[in-house]
């Protein structure tokens, strides 16, 4: 991983079209700018991990028996909602 | 063409019905040619199933069914990826998580497949609504007085 020290105001462009600024230091938190085409998706890393997460435990179930959820499903949980 | 699904062992499917997840699903990226199939039975319940990796497959439900307040809203970038101006455009899933207690069923609400059907081209994205959970109980326990008797079957 490459670190590189900035102060506030300061960037970094990753390629020609991202850049990344400091905008503000303020304790332990660093506000973060990040300038990217529109079509590059930008998310806080630990949603992306937590859908991860999910995906992967939602890839091994075993559903033989889906059709019993089916029908959980469809029976109303109190009569008619 | 013929494909092996995980859920229904060898399907015939339609190639002009297949989609493309660009970027794939979240850990498994580099998976992009993906189907929608189901059997009635398991209605509203429907699969994902990978074309090319015959083990790769989700169980997904369209929000609606069950929230029909479920709002999407996502970035401008997956909307331009996709090449649509409004969430309106989109076909929305998502993702169902089945152990072994079928009540406890949970769906990611937070990060929805969406598809445009006019290109069959589709993704996994973020939603932009906070509060939305990875792990939404799909039938709610507290809402639901006449389910599961409380001694546990």
């Amino acid at each position: 991983m490459l670190v590189l020290t900035r102060k506030v105001n300061e960037s970094i462009m990753i390629g020609d079209s991202i850049e990344v600024v400091v905008v503000e230091v303020h304790g332990e938190q660093v506000r973060i700018g990040i300038k990217a085409p529109r079509e590059v998706a930008v998310h806080r890393r630990e949603v992306y991990e937590a859908i991860q997460k999910e995906n992967i435990e939602a890839a091994k179930q075993k559903v033989e028996t889906l059709s019993k959820a089916a029908e959980l499903f469809k029976k109303p949980p109190q009569g008619g909602k | 063409m013929k494909i092996v699904s995980r859920p229904f062992g060898e399907v015939e499917i339609d190639e002009n019905r297949i989609l493309t997840i660009q970027g794939g699903m979240f850990g498994f990226e580099g998976y992009e040619r993906f189907v929608l199939i189901g059997v009635q039975e398991q209605k509203p319940f429907e699969w994902i199933q990978c074309v090319d990796e015959s083990s790769l497959a989700f169980v997904v439900l369209r929000p609606d069914l069950f929230m029909p307040d479920y709002k999407l809203s996502i970035s401008e970038a997956d909307r331009t990826a996709l090449g649509v101006k409004s969430e309106s455009e989109l076909l929305c899933y998502v993702v169902c998580v089945i152990p072994d207690d079928m009540r406890k069923i949970t769906v990611n609400l937070k990060g929805p497949v969406v598809v445009n059907p006019g290109t069959r081209l589709g993704r996994q994205t973020i939603s932009l609504i906070e509060h939305y959970s990875v792990r939404h109980p799909l039938f709610d326990p507290s809402r639901d007085k006449s389910a599961a008797p409380s001694g546990g079957a």
